[in-house]
């Protein structure tokens, strides 16, 4: 049976074939590259990263208006239901914040007194815009989101991201019109914080999890309790000192779990922080771990 | 549902329509939806296209444009210091092994094709875990990676009406 008919395919076939092949395994290849270049030069994926956000943002910004306006609605809704019982909680907690504001303006009166006794000049400036989440990314590796202002806006990295009652992380990544923010649930995400009762320092260490770790918690420490309050500690100069991050969840052991203070994933819009720490170092001054060399670590320990 | 045009169709809509409903599902798994704890359960809808396509216009779902895909949805979701480049690598061994099976697949009932795409999610995750915690030298949590998986086995039927809507929309103008 020689084929007349369709002399050309007889070339074209397993040609096309093996180009296919050659294809597949090329972009095989390229792939591995790319994962290892991206371990090895963090700084180049970030670029691409960050490119890439700021080319799709525009089509995201609009793309989350339909959610933003459809989890508006149902929020409506519900808020016209419980109309009654809302306003008679919302009296009741003016009623709260009423003496409140009677103690805060009395400490604001005795602050001003006290610095001006003690000579001491504020010199930080807190800087904050608003910007709308535009993306909700991770999957199971990570916990990120987009938001809509980048450089143009004055976002920088290391920014303090807040929502409602709260922290919920830091900007990683700064494009021209758009941001990625590392939530502390993040698995790369380490914030030094504080416990609000009894000041022990520790580090609220991500994984994954909507309720990250607490670690390094001094082990002389009493153990926290479960509601205890947690705060940014300031250490590392990236968050002032005193801003909420959570509260303890579950102490189980030596793990010591913490419900961020906001609901992460359903924030809408979100407050970008500048306090003017200036704490965040530049990728070119973080220091590499090298292997130190012999009679160097002596040295250091002995001065 | 069962997409039986599994013959080269010519034309430029069915060319173009894989590849664009796949980058249009990329882009709308970081889309917000206000649903709390969503994000880390995004159904993984770009495999299902791949899968999809793979099968029934395996030529309208070439090696590059999976890469490009996959890439992209990499740079759009991950965050400092996770990996980059691993989804993509992943989708094109899914698009290859789908392709080898090809035959296999086509013409078959739908719960046959469903339960050779729950095969790759699994397939995929436990890869993608496994490489993942190698190289970031951390356990990651597998739990909301099985629930990703289960979420994405079970959308499976309705993302395939579409694309056997689309499909055949597009057949229809070529």
């Amino acid at each position: 049976m020689k084929s007349r008919s369709a002399p050309v395919s007889q070339f074209v076939a397993p040609l096309r074939i093996a180009s296919q092949r050659f294809a597949y395994s090329a972009y095989l290849l390229l792939c591995v590259a790319i994962i290892v270049l991206g371990r090895a030069d963090p700084a180049l994926v970030e670029r691409a990263r960050t490119v890439t956000a700021d080319f799709v943002s525009p089509l995201l910004t609009v793309l989350s208006q339909p959610a933003a306006a459809a989890s508006n609605a149902v929020e409506r809704a519900r808020e016209a239901v419980l109309l009654y019982q809302e306003n008679d909680r919302l009296r009741a907690e003016n009623a709260t914040l009423l003496l409140w504001q009677q103690a805060a303006q009395k400490l604001e009166t005795e602050n001003a007194e006290l610095r001006s006794l003690a000579n001491y000049h504020p010199e930080r400036t807190v800087w904050s815009v608003t910007g709308q989440v535009i993306g909700t990314a991770g999957g199971a590796y990570s916990r990120n989101l987009l938001i809509d202002r980048g450089r143009a806006d004055g976002v920088a990295k290391g920014q303090a991201v807040a929502s409602g009652n709260g922290l919920i992380g830091r900007i990683a990544e700064v494009g021209a019109g758009a941001s990625r923010v590392l939530l502390l649930t993040d698995l790369n995400s380490r914030i030094p914080v504080a416990l609000e009762s009894t000041h022990e320092r520790a580090i609220l260490a991500g994984d994954n999890t909507d309720r990250p770790l607490l670690i390094y918690l001094p082990p002389h420490a009493k153990p926290p309790l479960p509601g205890d309050r947690l705060v940014t500690s300031g250490d590392g100069g990236v968050f002032p000192p005193g801003l909420l991050v959570g509260q303890i969840a579950a102490v189980e052991g030596n793990s010591v779990r913490v419900e961020p203070s906001t609901d992460l994933a359903s924030a809408d819009y979100v407050s970008i922080i500048d306090f003017g720490l200036g704490g965040m170092l530049p990728q070119s001054n973080v220091p590499l771990p090298k292997q130190p060399k012999k009679g160097q670590a002596e040295a250091v320990v002995a001065p | 549902m069962k997409g039986k045009q599994a013959e080269p169709v010519h034309g430029l809509a069915p060319a173009v329509a894989p590849s664009l409903l796949t980058l249009v599902l990329a882009i709308l798994t970081v889309v917000p939806i206000g649903i709390p704890g969503y994000a880390s359960v995004t159904p993984n809808f770009v495999l299902m296209s791949v899968y999809h396509w793979s099968i029934y216009r395996p030529e309208h779902m070439p090696y590059a444009m999976v890469f490009f895909i996959g890439l992209l949805l990499d740079l759009l979701t991950t965050a400092p210091g996770s990996v980059v480049g691993l989804t993509p690598l992943l989708l094109l061994i899914v698009r290859s092994v789908v392709l080898g099976q090809r035959r296999f697949f086509i013409g078959r009932s739908f719960p046959l094709l469903w339960w050779g795409f729950a095969l790759v999610v699994g397939a995929v995750d436990v890869l993608s875990w496994l490489i993942d915690s190698g190289l970031t030298g951390s356990l990651i949590e597998p739990r909301s990676l099985a629930f990703q998986a289960v979420l994405t086995i079970a959308c499976f039927p309705i993302l395939t009406l579409l694309f056997a809507r689309v499909q055949r929309l597009t057949a229809s103008l070529a």
